[in-house]
């Protein structure tokens, strides 16, 4: 989903520049020292998923791993995908400089705002409710990402419906694969190390 | 218990990377072309291997002016006769924002048309070198000329003309091998993803570096 330099127009590529900008600074206020191993953490595996592609489908398409990013960091993982996809675009020609604003929004922003949208679904003490919350944090970015490009697209493809349809649909697989992958991490995370999460520690259950 | 969330992450990341070694494909466009007879061939294809299907293929001459468009087959070949002796710039769109561009140099266009010999409009005069000799050398006797002149000049001639189609091939060759070559390695390499992984935490060890540099300053 990375967009490719020279497909989007100025005005989309300075926008989206602007509000990666807002969305990085956000983050790093926002990080605490003691978060830094774990944003940098999670930008390796946002690096790294980009390799594993998911052979189900119609198309070729790869591991995103934005969810569970905006899942565990919040507004860090604008800097985290920021930092990934710079070095996707220098290292293997992903994407690109100029579209890197773009490209950083396209992923994050739809992360951060599911993290917002479903973290009390995640925290509530339903079971059910949980696992629900967390799949739906794996998986919703990623084709909400999708409709971000699909939209950013309109001047370059035919249509948005189209290119909407065809990138939703390639990756079905990917969603449910990410779904699974956020489920498994928070209910790790919950048992092991709940503050992770931005949540209280669970002291009265440790002890 | 200080160190379970980050051993958490690192055994998801360790596990994604060993995952990525078997499978190391991903969302790249590649395109190549290269001119043989009068036509331009062009393979579209993503990092992997995996041919770019019924992309949209627009060719531009040096001018940026668009000559032609058309789209990719089920292998990703999409080939068109030339359309213009210039530099022709060739854009592939694979849908959903990929985009990669490749620029046939004129001087890599066969230059047959361009070429101020009489008997030029014989259009697939590059695909058999023989054809054109036959031709070339029924013309001087039909003008009348003594023969033996022309037989002299008719060796030279065919020697000239057959080393340059067998030129002309072989650079058709050596093209393909290479199309074939970046094809085999046109998915990212391990030592690459590696080298990422350790930019990003150098990244890491300079900001916290910064924080603690700030904090000790205080």
């Amino acid at each position: 989903m990375h967009i490719s330099e020279g497909v989007l127009s100025p005005p989309i590529l300075i926008g989206g520049a602007a509000l990666a900008v807002v969305g990085v600074a956000i983050g790093l206020k926002k990080t605490k020292q003691e978060d830094i191993p774990k944003v940098a953490l999670l930008s390796s595996a946002f690096f790294v998923a980009s390799f594993i592609h998911v052979p189900i489908g119609p198309s070729s398409a790869h591991l995103i791993l934005n969810g569970l990013n905006g899942l565990l960091l919040g507004w860090a993982a604008f800097p985290s995908m920021l930092v990934a996809l710079f070095m996707q675009a220098v290292l293997f020609q992903f994407g690109g400089i100029t579209v890197l604003g773009v490209n950083t929004f396209n992923m994050a922003f739809p992360a951060v705002m599911c993290r917002f949208l479903f973290s009390r679904m995640i925290f509530s003490g339903n079971n059910a409710v949980s696992v629900t919350g967390a799949f739906l944090c794996g998986a919703l970015p990623v084709m909400l990402s999708g409709l971000l490009v699909a939209a950013e697209l309109v001047f370059t493809e035919e249509s948005f419906v189209q290119t909407a349809r065809l990138i939703v649909v390639a990756h079905l697989p990917i969603m449910i694969v990410e779904g699974l992958i956020a489920v498994g991490a928070i209910s790790f995370i919950k048992k092991v190390k709940p503050e992770i999460l931005g949540l209280p520690p669970r002291a009265e259950q440790d002890g | 218990m200080i160190f379970s969330r980050t051993r958490f992450i690192i055994a998801l990341s360790v596990s994604l990377l060993v995952l990525s070694v078997t499978s190391a494909h991903a969302h790249r466009v590649n395109i190549f072309a290269y001119a043989e007879g009068n036509t331009v061939m062009t393979e579209s294809f993503f990092s992997g291997g995996k041919p770019a299907m019924n992309s949209k293929v627009e060719v531009f001459d040096s001018s940026g002016k668009k000559l032609l468009e058309g789209k990719t087959d089920n292998e990703g070949i999409f080939s068109f006769a030339i359309p213009a002796r210039d530099d022709l710039k060739i854009v592939v769109y694979a849908g959903e924002g990929h985009r990669s561009e490749y620029i046939v140099k004129k001087s890599e266009l066969p230059a047959s048309e361009g070429e101020p010999v009489a008997d030029s409009a014989e259009p697939d005069s590059a695909a058999s070198g023989t054809q054109g000799i036959n031709n070339r050398s029924t013309q001087p006797v039909s003008a009348g000329e003594p023969v033996a002149i022309s037989n002299d000049c008719i060796t030279e001639e065919i020697m000239n003309k057959t080393i340059k189609d067998r030129i002309e091939k072989e650079k058709i060759k050596i093209k393909k091998d290479m199309l074939l070559e970046q094809r085999r390695n046109a998915g990212p390499s391990i030592v690459k993803l590696i080298g990422g992984l350790g930019y990003i935490f150098g990244i890491m060890g300079l900001w916290l570096f910064f924080i603690g540099r700030k904090k000790s300053s205080e």
